[in-house]
C-alpha cells in the first residue's frame, strides 16, 4: 500500500477532446512537475490557484514535447487536500501519454483507479454521504482484482509478466540461499550469470513496454516511409495504395518544402505516408534530399517499405540503402514478381535478407496489395493487446509499473556491473518484483523461500 | 497434597534459552521473579547443535545484548570457535557465528541467574496454570506447591508432551532424556490455549576417540578479536580457536538411507508434527535431491572437556543400527561410535497468533509464552523472545506499556511480528531474507538501533552506557571531520593509494568522505597511508566504512522504512468488528478476526488481505474519526 507518495493520471477522456489534463497530486506533485514544466515562473513559485503558460519538456532529452497550461491548488485547499498540479495540454494521444509517462520516469506512480477520490475521503475532503459511493467503488474494486490476473492483462501478456516475475524471483533466490545458507552446499551465480539473466529480463520487459505501445497505432496512425533505388516502382506503389486503398486526406503541405503527407488506411491501420517530392519526381529520394535528410526521415518513420526489382541482384547499392534501415521495423518488397519465377527470387533474397519480412509484390495482381495488408495488420495490431478506450488507463497504469520495474532492474544490473556486494541486488530485485505483481494484481511473498527450499539442499 | 509456596512478581516456567533471558529481564527491571526448571541440569542446554549465531541469528544475538540480554555476553564466555560468514556479500549479511563448549555455556549462564539480584532458580515441574476470571493468578507444581505471581512466562520449550522417536522406537521424554510433562499441554488447553503439534531432530553425538581428521578439511575460526557482545569490543584475539571439520556423504551412505526407508517414522507416517524446511533430516535430503551424489557433513566438537562430536548435517530418526550403519560409509568415521543416539522429537507448541505483540496471551491478562513454545526453532530465536517477554512481563505488573519493537528497528520486530501475523505451521526460524529492511539492521550497528532503548528500560549499565554514548559521539565527529576535510588530487599520499589500488584518479578537490566512498577505499587506508590522522577505534572505523560507503542504499532503505511506517502508525483497535465493514471480503473478514492487527501496516502483511481491503480499513478509519468529532 502507498499512501501519500505522488501519483498522475490523465483525468479527460483520451483521444476525443481538444485539450488533455494531467492530474499530479502528492508530496512531490510540484518539485514533479517542476522537473517537466518550463514557464517564467517555476510552479514552487506560483501562487496556489492561479495558473501559468509554460512548455513541456522531456527533461532527459531536453525534447519538447508540447506545451500548455499549468494550474496549481496546494493542499489541503484541493480535490485530494495534497498539492495537486494539473497541466492542461493537447488532446494528442501521443503527446499525453509521454507526458504521463516522463512522470512516472520521474518518480510519480500512476494513480489506481479511484484513489484520486479515496485520497479526498481520507483527507477530509469529501462528506460522509459520500463515502459509502467509495466503499462500491472499493468493492468493486475488490471484484475486479480477484479476475484481474485472468481477466484484464490478457493472455499472452499476463503470461509473459509471470514469466518475469519467475525468473526474478529465481535470481532472488539464489542470492538469498547463498546468503542466508552460507555454509550449505547452494550454487552461487557467477558475475556473467546475474548480467545475463539480468539482461535478457531488461530486454523482454522493454519488449512488453514496446508492444503497449502499438495501442498508439491504432489511435495515431503509423509513420510510413518508402524506400528504394531508382525505378524500381515506388511510385507505382504509392499511387496504388492511393487508389485502392480510403485516403483520407490529400496534399496537405507536409512540415518541409520537400514533403507532402497522404493520409489513408491500410486495412484497419491509418497511415501517414511520408510522400517525399522525390518518389515522383526522380523517383531517388536519398539523391535528391542527401543522406543527412534522409536519415531524418528515416528516423522518424514507424515503419520503413523497402522496394528492391525483382528482376535485378542485390548490389552494394541495394546494400547500402539496406542498411540505413537495419534498426527500423520494415517491410521488403520484391517488386515486379510478375516478371520473375517469384519463389525462385523469394529464395535467392532470403538468403540476403535473414530474419526480414519478405514480400513479392506486383502491382499488376489485387492478391499482392492484400497480402501487404495482412503483414500491416501483424505488425502493429497485437491480437493480445486490449484496445476499448475504456481500459487504456488501466494499461496506462500497467506500463507505468513496468517502465518501474525496469528501472529496478536497470539498477541492479548496474550493482552487478560496479561489483556491489549481492545483498545490494536484492533491494532493487524485489522492488522490481513488486512492480510486477502489482501490474497482475498478485501478491506474493512466501515464494521466495518455497524457491529456495524446493531448489537447493538447505541444511548444513 | 498441595500448599502455598512463595509469592512473586514474575514467574519463568522453564530455564533454556528463553527462560534465562525473561528471568534476568525481569529481575533486572526490579520484579522479584523466580525461575522454575524441570532440572536443574538443564538450564540453557544445548540440546542440539553447539552452536550460536550465523545469518539472522548472529544479528539477534547482537540485538539480545544492545539491548541489555545476556545471550551475548554468555557465548563470549564459552565459545570454542568464533569466525564472520558472508563476508563477501555485503555488510548487512555479515554474520557472527561461534562454537559454543555447551557444558562451560551452561556453566556460565547458571552462574549469571545464581548471581543475579531478585531472581530465585528452584528445580520443580510446573503442572498447571492458575487462572481467574481472564487474569493469572500463579502456577502449580508436580510436588504440590502452588506459587502466585502478577504475571508467569512459559518457556517450556520443547518440553510439553514430548515423544522421541527412533525407527519404530516411541516413548515421551523431553529431550535428551529430560522430563516431559503432558500435565501443562492439558492445562494450557482447558483455559482454551489452542496448541500446535511440531516436529524437530537432531543427529547422533560420535566419539571424537574414533575418528581419522586425516580424512577430512579442517574448518578453523578466525583469529581475530571477534565477539558479540559490545562489552567486549576491545578483544583484539580470538580466546580459543578449536577447528571443526569437513566430511562428505557418498552413494554408500545413500544407498544405506534408500535400503532402510521403510523403517523411517518420518515416511512410514509414525512423526505426525510438522518439521522445519531449513533442517530436514538426511533421509529427507536423499530423498528430496536423489541425483546429488554427496552431501556435506561437519564434525563439530560439543566443547573442550568432551569427546562427543555433534555430526551436522546428519539429524536422522533412523533405527541406531542404521545410524551406525550410515555414519560407517562417511570418510573419516570408518570406526565412528555413537555416544548418543540421533532422535525426532515431537512436542506440543502454542498457536503464535494467539498472542499480542509484547508476547501476552490475548485471551489471559498476564501469561506470556516465549520460545520454542511458541513455534520457533533456534537458541537465538528463543532467547530473544525470552528477552522481550521478560520485559514485557516486568512492565506488565510495573503497569506501563508494553515493549514493542516494530519490523524496521530490529528482527526481533521481524520475528514477533511474522509469528504473528503469519501463523505459520512449520517451526519457524528467522532469516535475513525474511526482513524488507534488512540493509538497516545490520549486526554492527544493533547498539546504535537498541542500546537507548535499552537504558530507557533500566537493563544497560552506567559504564557501558557511557561508553556507548561516546562511540555515538565519535561517530559524528568523524563524519564531520571527514567532510570538512578536503584533499587535491595531486596528493602524493592519495595518489600513491589511487595507483596501489588501481582505481581512477580523482579529477578535482574532494573531501575524505567522498574519498571513501570509493569501493576499494577503506577508512583504514587514509590512516595507513598517512591521508588522514583518524582518531577511530574499530568500530567507530567500521561505521565510516559501512555508512560512507553505502549511504545511497542506505538512504534508500530509510526512505522505504519512512514510508512503511507510515501504515504502521494507523492503529487497529482490537474490539473492531470486521464483519461490519462494508467491502471487505470474506477471506479478509476471517483472517482479519483471528489476527487482530494492532495496525493497518500489520493488517496488509496478513496473508489474504488484499490491498483494497486496506483501502477499505483505511476508509473505515477515517469515517469513525470524522463520526466522533463530527
Amino acid at each position: 500500500m502507498h499512501q501519500n507518495d505522488t501519483i498522475c493520471a490523465i483525468v479527460t477522456g483520451i483521444g476525443a477532446a481538444g485539450v488533455s489534463i494531467i492530474k499530479i497530486s502528492g508530496d512531490e506533485a510540484i518539485t514533479l512537475a517542476d522537473k517537466i514544466w518550463h514557464s517564467q515562473v517555476p510552479i514552487s513559485q506560483m501562487q496556489s490557484h492561479t495558473l501559468s503558460y509554460g512548455k513541456l519538456i522531456d527533461n532527459f532529452t531536453e525534447q519538447l514535447v508540447d506545451e500548455g497550461i499549468a494550474l496549481l491548488m496546494k493542499g489541503p485547499r484541493s480535490y485530494t487536500g495534497e498539492d495537486i498540479v494539473e497541466l492542461q495540454i493537447h488532446g494528442s494521444y501521443v503527446g499525453v501519454t509521454y507526458a504521463l509517462e516522463l512522470l512516472i520516469k520521474n518518480g510519480a506512480r500512476h494513480a489506481e483507479a479511484g484513489e484520486f477520490t479515496r485520497r479526498a475521503f481520507i483527507n477530509g475532503k469529501l462528506d460522509l454521504t459520500k463515502a459509502e459511493g467509495i466503499i462500491d467503488l472499493l468493492e468493486a474494486k475488490n471484484r475486479q482484482n480477484l479476475k484481474f490476473a485472468t481477466d484484464s492483462v490478457a493472455g499472452k501478456s499476463a503470461e509473459h509478466i509471470h514469466q518475469l516475475i519467475d525468473d526474478i524471483t529465481e535470481i532472488i533466490a539464489y542470492l538469498e540461499a547463498s546468503i542466508d545458507f552460507p555454509e550449505d552446499d547452494v550454487p552461487s551465480l557467477k558475475k556473467e550469470e546475474k548480467q545475463e539473466k539480468l539482461y535478457n529480463i531488461i530486454s523482454d520487459i522493454e519488449e512488453i513496454v514496446q508492444k503497449s505501445n502499438k495501442g498508439k497505432y491504432i489511435s495515431e496512425g503509423i509513420n510510413l516511409l518508402i524506400l528504394g533505388e531508382p525505378n524500381v516502382g515506388k511510385s507505382s506503389f504509392l499511387n496504388l495504395l492511393l487508389d485502392e486503398e480510403r485516403a483520407i486526406v490529400s496534399e496537405i503541405p507536409g512540415t518541409t518544402r520537400d514533403t507532402i503527407e497522404e493520409y489513408l488506411t491500410i486495412g484497419k491501420i491509418p497511415a501517414k505516408i511520408i510522400d517525399t517530392a522525390g518518389i515522383r519526381d526522380s523517383d531517388d529520394l536519398i539523391e535528391k534530399i542527401g543522406i543527412d535528410k534522409a536519415k531524418q526521415y528515416i528516423e522518424k518513420s514507424d515503419f520503413i517499405v523497402y522496394i528492391l526489382d525483382a528482376t535485378s541482384d542485390y548490389d552494394k547499392e541495394k546494400d547500402q540503402i539496406y542498411h540505413l534501415v537495419k534498426e527500423k521495423e520494415k517491410i521488403i518488397l520484391l517488386n515486379k514478381t510478375d516478371l520473375v519465377d517469384d519463389q525462385k527470387i523469394l529464395s535467392k533474397y532470403k538468403d540476403v535478407f535473414i530474419g526480414e519480412k519478405i514480400l513479392p509484390f506486383s502491382t499488376q495482381d489485387h492478391k499482392y496489395l492484400i497480402e501487404f495488408e495482412n503483414v500491416i495488420e501483424d505488425i502493429f495490431i497485437d491480437s493480445s493487446y486490449d484496445y476499448n478506450e475504456g481500459t487504456f488507463i488501466t494499461n496506462a497504469r500497467q506500463k507505468g509499473l513496468l517502465e518501474q520495474s525496469l528501472v529496478y532492474i536497470k539498477q541492479a544490473a548496474s550493482s552487478v556491473e560496479t561489483d556491489m556486494e549481492d545483498d545490494f541486488l536484492t533491494i532493487d530485485l524485489y522492488d522490481a518484483k513488486k512492480s510486477l505483481e502489482e501490474v497482475l494484481g498478485i501478491q506474493v511473498s512466501e515464494d521466495i523461500l518455497d524457491q529456495i527450499f524446493s531448489k537447493f539442499c538447505i541444511g548444513k | 497434597m498441595s500448599y502455598i509456596g512463595e509469592k512473586y512478581d514474575v514467574i519463568v516456567v522453564g530455564a533454556g534459552h528463553a527462560g534465562c533471558e525473561a528471568a534476568l529481564a525481569s529481575a533486572r527491571m526490579g520484579a522479584k521473579t523466580a525461575v522454575f526448571t524441570i532440572s536443574l541440569d538443564n538450564i540453557a542446554l544445548m540440546p542440539c547443535n553447539p552452536s550460536v549465531g550465523g545469518p539472522a541469528k548472529g544479528h539477534l544475538v547482537r540485538e539480545i545484548d544492545a539491548l541489555g540480554g545476556e545471550m551475548g555476553r554468555n557465548i563470549d564466555k564459552a565459545y570454542i570457535q568464533i569466525k564472520m560468514l558472508n563476508t563477501s556479500k555485503g555488510p548487512a549479511v555479515h554474520a557472527l557465528r561461534a562454537q559454543a563448549d555447551k557444558k562451560e555455556y551452561q556453566k556460565m549462564m547458571y552462574d549469571t541467574l545464581r548471581k543475579q539480584e531478585n531472581l530465585t532458580v528452584r528445580q520443580a515441574m510446573v503442572d498447571e496454570i492458575i487462572v481467574e476470571d481472564g487474569q493469572i493468578q500463579g502456577i502449580k507444581i508436580h510436588t504440590g506447591g502452588i506459587f502466585y505471581a502478577d504475571a508467569v512466562v512459559i518457556t517450556a520449550g520443547t518440553y510439553m508432551d514430548s515423544r522421541i522417536i527412533i525407527g519404530d522406537l516411541l516413548y515421551k521424554s523431553g529431550p535428551q532424556g529430560f522430563l516431559t510433562t503432558d500435565t501443562l499441554s492439558k492445562s494450557l488447553r482447558d483455559h482454551e490455549i489452542e496448541l500446535l503439534r511440531l516436529k524437530t531432530g537432531t543427529p547422533a553425538r560420535v566419539n571424537a576417540d574414533t575418528l581419522d581428521y586425516s580424512k577430512m578439511s579442517i574448518q578453523p575460526g578466525s583469529e581475530e578479536g571477534l565477539h558479540f557482545s559490545f562489552e567486549n569490543s576491545d578483544r583484539e584475539k580470538a580466546e580459543k580457536n578449536i577447528p571443526c571439520w569437513l566430511t562428505y556423504t557418498n552413494p554408500d551412505t545413500h544407498q544405506v538411507i534408500k535400503d532402510n526407508l521403510h523403517r523411517s517414522p518420518l515416511f512410514s507416517g509414525v512423526i505426525q508434527g510438522t518439521g522445519p524446511r531449513y533442517c530436514p533430516s538426511i533421509e529427507d535430503k536423499i530423498v528430496r535431491f536423489e541425483n546429488k551424489d554427496q552431501h556435506q557433513i561437519f564434525i563439530e566438537p560439543e566443547g573442550q572437556d568432551t569427546n562427543e562430536i555433534y555430526v551436522q548435517g546428519m539429524n536422522t530418526s533412523l533405527p541406531e543400527e542404521v545410524q551406525l550403519e550410515m555414519l560407517r560409509t562417511i570418510p573419516g568415521l570408518e570406526q565412528v561410535e555413537i555416544l548418543r543416539t540421533g532422535y525426532a522429537i515431537e512436542y506440543d507448541a502454542v498457536k503464535p497468533s494467539q498472542l499480542t505483540l509484547s508476547f501476552e496471551l490475548k485471551n489471559i491478562s498476564g501469561l506470556f509464552t516465549a520460545g520454542q513454545i511458541n513455534g520457533t526453532s533456534g537458541y537465538e530465536e528463543a532467547a530473544a523472545q525470552g528477552l522481550l517477554a521478560g520485559i514485557n512481563a516486568a512492565l506488565k505488573i510495573q503497569k506501563k506499556d508494553p515493549f514493542i519493537l516494530s519490523r524496521a528497528e530490529a528482527y526481533m520486530g521481524v520475528l514477533i511480528d511474522d509469528l504473528i501475523t503469519k501463523d505459520t505451521t512449520e517451526p519457524y526460524r528467522l532469516l535475513t531474507s525474511r526482513s524488507e529492511h534488512r540493509l538497516f539492521l545490520r549486526q554492527d550497528n544493533a547498539d546504535l538501533r537498541l542500546t537507548p532503548k535499552g537504558q530507557e528500560l533500566g537493563l544497560i549499565k552506567k559504564e557501558r552506557f557511557d561508553k556507548f554514548s561516546q562511540k555515538v559521539e565519535d561517530i559524528s565527529r568523524e563524519i564531520m571531520q571527514l567532510k570538512q576535510t578536503k584533499i587535491i588530487p595531486s596528493d602524493p599520499a592519495l595518489k600513491k593509494l589511487v595507483t596501489d589500488k588501481e582505481i581512477p584518479d580523482f579529477r578535482q578537490l574532494v573531501s575524505l568522505y567522498d574519498v571513501l566512498k570509493r569501493n576499494e577505499i577503506s577508512y583504514q587506508d587514509l590512516q595507513s597511508y598517512g591521508i588522514y590522522e583518524g582518531t577511530a577505534n574499530h568500530e567507530v572505523a567500521e561505521q565510516m566504512n559501512i555508512q560512507i560507503k553505502y549511504e545511497g542504499y542506505i538512504e534508500k532503505q530509510l526512505k522505504q522504512i519512512e514510508k512503511f511506517n507510515k501504515l504502521e502508525s494507523k492503529k487497529l483497535s482490537a474490539d473492531i468488528d470486521y464483519s461490519e465493514m462494508a467491502g471487505l471480503r470474506k477471506e479478509a473478514i476471517q483472517k482479519l478476526d483471528k489476527v487482530k492487527p494492532v495496525s493497518v501496516g500489520q493488517a496488509s502483511r496478513i496473508q489474504g488481505v488484499s490491498p483494497a481491503d486496506i483501502a477499505v480499513i483505511l476508509v473505515f478509519l477515517e469515517k469513525n474519526k470524522r463520526t466522533q468529532h463530527g
